[in-house]
């Protein structure tokens, strides 16, 4: 069992991960949030059936775990900037601007409250409303309510960043 | 920039699959959740209370002699446990997390208001079975152990146990609160973010 848990998480660990990058704001904080997770998937295993895909226990584990474990700080958007060193690094000479209006993007998504920031995370990451419907048990009606709200919103957060309103 | 234009950034962040952690030595670490933190405390509070209760069963090992006060122990032992049971099975059913993200965050609101409302019940109860108990056990035996005590008026003793209900009740209720209000208030928050 250890062994398959094991490649299952190895081979799922990118969905650990940008749940950890959306949920805590700094490196320190992302590795706890890693491990914390980790230690939930692994309590919750021996009870894991296959009723839902693999993928969508980890993310409704993952996101309860951060939800749950983390008291989001409202945080002024300057006060923190993503580490994007690990983007690709001609893509952002060739657009410098490109950087800055990724980071001030990010800095206004952890604006948002917790269950927005689990709706963005999904969106990004390609789901459809029924595996969001899945994974956050929101109905699908008020999850495109809910992300064109959000969308306005970021509109507004990033805007009011760049012109100072 | 729009969230759709992040889309291409977030799938090409590579961190994810370079994130080099040995997951068998993450799992034997310790969870340090908010629930695995009662939990631990709650374990600690549990043994304290089992080794008070053994060092005055062996600190007063005569009246072991006495049937009534032997069974009242043992009394008192069994609803203690019971209790403490009680709570940590609160405890590990809220630790289950594997349900959807509105499901898990509405359960444990529900679970944990409902675990509060039972356990202040029982807190208003024990201290007056104690005192029935008490004066019980003193009109049936002769034991030295009460006699101080059933001498006072039996007034007196009344608005003790009167003065010591009140005290226990405001008190617990404050280490109740102390223990979950705010974890009941940050899940209140997350539940008006559903909607």
């Amino acid at each position: 069992m250890d062994k398959q848990f094991e490649e299952l998480i190895n081979t799922h660990k990118g969905i650990i991960y940008k749940v950890t990058k959306l949920y805590a704001y700094t490196h320190d904080k992302q590795q706890d949030l890693f491990q914390e997770i980790v230690v939930q998937l692994w309590r919750a295993y021996p009870r894991f059936r296959g009723q839902a895909k693999f993928s969508t226990w980890i993310y409704r584990i993952a996101l309860n775990t951060a939800i749950s474990a983390l008291r989001k700080e409202k945080r002024d958007m300057i006060s923190f900037m993503p580490d994007l060193s690990h983007l690709d690094r001609i893509e952002v000479n060739e657009n410098g601007e490109k950087e800055q209006e990724i980071s001030i993007l990010y800095a206004a998504i952890r604006q948002l409250n917790q269950i927005d920031t689990a709706v963005v995370m999904l969106y990004l990451d390609d789901k459809g409303y029924d595996e969001m419907e899945e994974i956050l048990g929101i109905g699908q009606g008020n999850l495109r309510v809910r992300l064109s709200r959000i969308k306005e919103k970021l509109r507004q957060l990033t805007k009011n960043h760049l012109y100072g309103t | 920039m729009e969230l759709d234009d992040l889309k291409e950034s977030w799938k090409k962040d590579k961190q994810g699959s370079d994130f080099n952690v040995n997951i068998m030595e993450l799992i034997k670490r310790e969870s340090d959740g908010p629930i695995s933190i009662l939990k631990k405390t709650f374990k600690k509070k549990f043994k304290i209370l089992a080794i008070v209760s053994c060092a005055l069963a062996v600190k007063n090992i005569t009246l072991w002699n006495n049937d009534m006060l032997m069974w009242l122990f043992i009394g008192y032992c069994g609803i203690i446990g019971g209790y403490y049971y009680s709570r940590y099975s609160l405890l590990e059913d809220m630790h289950t997390l594997d349900m959807t993200v509105s499901g898990n965050i509405k359960k444990q609101v529900i679970t944990l208001e409902k675990g509060v409302a039972f356990h202040l019940a029982i807190m208003q109860i024990m201290p007056v079975v104690f005192a029935v108990a008490l004066e019980i056990l003193m009109y049936n035996n002769k034991e030295p152990f009460f006699s101080d005590w059933h001498k006072q008026s039996f007034y007196l003793r009344i608005v003790c146990y009167i003065g010591f209900f009140v005290m226990f009740f405001f008190v617990k209720r404050y280490a109740i609160g102390r223990n979950f209000s705010s974890h009941v208030k940050y899940l209140k928050t997350l539940s008006g973010q559903l909607d």
